[in-house]
């Protein structure tokens, strides 16, 4: 195998290529569960292992798949997944599945699932294909993780709910509701952008 | 065979579902026995909570719940009795609308209905982060070891949002923008006090 | 355990306090790069409505006399999203036979209806929260028409942030969320609209 093509899919999934900040995916659930840290860990390892998992099956039978049932066949993988994921769950963390409730189903309908198995699943082999939804999951637990930390400290003052801020701190409940993640989420990209569209340039 | 065919697209939806479905059945059946006792024991913990009893993991929980409590029915009130060695609690069982859905939980008394002793949830579907705050543990304490009094429990007008902790006091601190949730549980629970004061207890307050 | 929620509070609400897309993101990604053109935009907001009406109320037919008898709860999210691949399928071929220019103008836009997580995410909270058939119809419908409102006011707006001078970091996604910030707090400011109960 060769490791500078994994080495190029991991850097690209992090950063030049970034699911969240750069191709805009994935943004539903990742505004809805960033006002605590340990939800928003959950949801990004259920994304990370969905689309990991759900993008080797399908390079594996793409050569299989018709092309009129291809998108069915693809949300059929997906949710496979993701049931087996929401279904361990619910046996072994039910307080964090009934927090995070109808958000683990909707990792389904999360465009990053579904954008990785067009645009890389159907076109490269399994182990490759494998590595993407990993590196792809990385990449949007990063930021997210980095969008709830924030929320969760402005706005409740804790870190994995252990309380961090001094008592005199108020919380700014904006941080908590939802239009905070909007703004941060939109500094984050106006940061981000800064460094990417120098480096990058006339790439895209 | 061709796999544009119509009959291979036929056949192949068919066998996939098929296969996957199999299996996810399979983890369902491996999971679901947890999963129904976690729902029952979450259940066991929530009426344990309010009445305020302690228990140092679940196996406790269950062990302590299926010795010394005691269920029964009465006026489509479902009530568990806990008779220890020097005391008592009655817990109630409420259900109501919260914002969005259903809030069901577990209220629970002394004997006589005279003092409120504690809160916890069971199911609720408010905003996270939001709504469903009311399950966080500031929040539940305020409603331990408070005096029942002819006044309804209120929303305080003073918003700390870090609690009020006086058993005298009739006023509860609501979560920090939830007020409409915050509000209609209170509605919720105090319509089952005065329910448990009806069916259950001395009612020296006539409503 | 059917909410007590009336049918007509559960629509506004739906549509204003707790709108689907700046209260609950669900359906982010069409939302933010359909609103650059106002035409698409009023299109799928269409699409979306008649789309999660339709859904939601097939969904909660299929869950209660299909799922819930033969205990098939665990099947509920693939129940669910073919039911809803199978209503955009239909919609698509009429929306083709009756207006050929709304069906050019929305192009891959239908099929991804599908995978659009408002219309996933409502039937979802429909069958979480125990509506009942007619609260359902209602909840799909208004947050069908919350959604496309929101997203026609922010193509609207995009059209002038667009010509407007900001940095290049900025442009695009960047403003479009935080113009997206501000609309959600703008609508935050309607929870006092209705008292529930």
């Amino acid at each position: 195998m060769n490791t500078k093509k994994y080495g190029k899919i991991l850097s690209e999934n992090l950063f030049s290529n970034n699911p969240v900040f750069v191709q805009i995916l994935g943004i539903c659930s990742t505004l809805a569960v960033t006002n605590n840290f340990i939800n928003t860990l959950v949801m990004a390892s259920g994304v990370t292992l969905s689309t990991a998992f759900s993008n080797f099956t399908i390079s594996a039978i793409k050569d299989l798949i018709p092309r009129k049932v291809r998108m069915i066949v693809q949300v059929l993988i997906i949710s496979f997944y993701v049931i087996i994921f929401d279904l361990f769950l619910k046996a072994f963390v039910p307080q964090v599945s009934k927090v995070l409730g109808p958000y683990v189903g909707l990792i389904i309908t999360n465009c990053i699932l579904m954008g990785r198995a067009e645009a890389f699943a159907q076109a490269n082999p399994p182990l490759l294909s494998f590595w993407d939804g990993i590196s792809s999951g990385l990449g949007y637990m990063y930021v997210l993780c980095t969008i709830a930390f924030v929320r969760e400290l402005l706005g409740f003052g804790t870190i994995l709910n252990i309380r961090v801020m001094p008592d005199s701190f108020l919380p700014w409940t904006i941080m908590v509701m939802a239009p905070s993640a909007f703004f941060i989420l939109g500094i984050f990209i106006w940061i981000v952008k800064g460094p990417l569209l120098q480096k990058g340039g006339n790439r895209k | 065979m061709n796999r544009n065919s119509k009959i291979y697209t036929v056949l192949f939806t068919f066998i996939i579902s098929f296969v996957f479905i199999l299996i996810l059945s399979f983890f369902n059946g491996m999971t679901i026995q947890r999963t129904e006792k976690n729902k029952t024991l979450s259940t066991m913990k929530a009426i344990l909570n309010s009445m305020g009893i302690e228990y140092a993991d679940d196996d406790q929980a269950y062990a302590l719940f299926s010795k010394s409590i005691k269920h029964e029915k009465k006026d489509s009130l479902d009530i568990y009795t806990f008779s220890g060695l020097s005391d008592t609690a009655i817990a109630v069982i409420f259900n109501g609308s919260g914002l969005w859905g259903s809030i069901t939980g577990s209220v629970a008394f002394d004997k006589d209905i005279s003092m409120l002793l504690g809160v916890d949830f069971i199911s609720q579907n408010e905003t996270p982060g939001l709504g469903g705050r009311i399950e966080e543990k500031w929040f539940k304490d305020q409603f331990k070891n408070r005096v029942v009094s002819e006044k309804p429990l209120e929303l305080s007008k003073n918003k700390t949002g870090k609690g009020i902790y006086d058993s005298l006091s009739n006023e509860i601190d609501a979560v920090t923008g939830a007020s409409l949730t915050s509000t209609y549980l209170l509605n919720i629970i105090n319509s089952y006090i005065y329910k448990a004061k009806k069916v259950l207890g001395v009612s020296r307050y006539e409503h | 355990m059917r909410p007590d929620v009336t049918p007509l509070i559960l629509f506004i609400a739906s549509i204003f306090t707790s709108n689907i897309l700046l209260s609950n993101f669900l359906g982010m990604c069409s939302f933010i790069s359909v609103s650059k053109d106002f035409k698409s935009s009023n299109g799928l907001g269409l699409a979306v409505t008649l789309t999660l009406t339709i859904t939601t109320a097939l969904n909660w037919l299929v869950y209660k006399y299909v799922i819930l008898p033969l205990k098939l709860e665990y099947l509920t999210y693939i129940v669910f999203i073919i039911v809803i691949a199978a209503v955009v399928q239909v919609l698509e071929m009429l929306i083709e036979r009756i207006s050929s220019s709304l069906y050019m103008a929305l192009g891959i836009f239908l099929p991804l209806i599908t995978v659009n997580c408002a219309i996933f995410g409502v039937a979802l909270f429909m069958q979480l929260r125990n509506y009942d058939f007619i609260q359902s119809v209602f909840f799909g419908a208004g947050s069908g028409l919350g959604w496309w409102l929101a997203i026609v006011t922010l193509a609207a707006i995009r059209k002038k942030v667009d010509v407007a001078p900001i940095p290049s970091a900025l442009k695009g996604p960047g403003i479009t969320l935080i113009t997206i910030g501000f609309m959600a707090m703008a609508f935050i400011g309607f929870s006092g609209m209705i008292s529930v109960q």
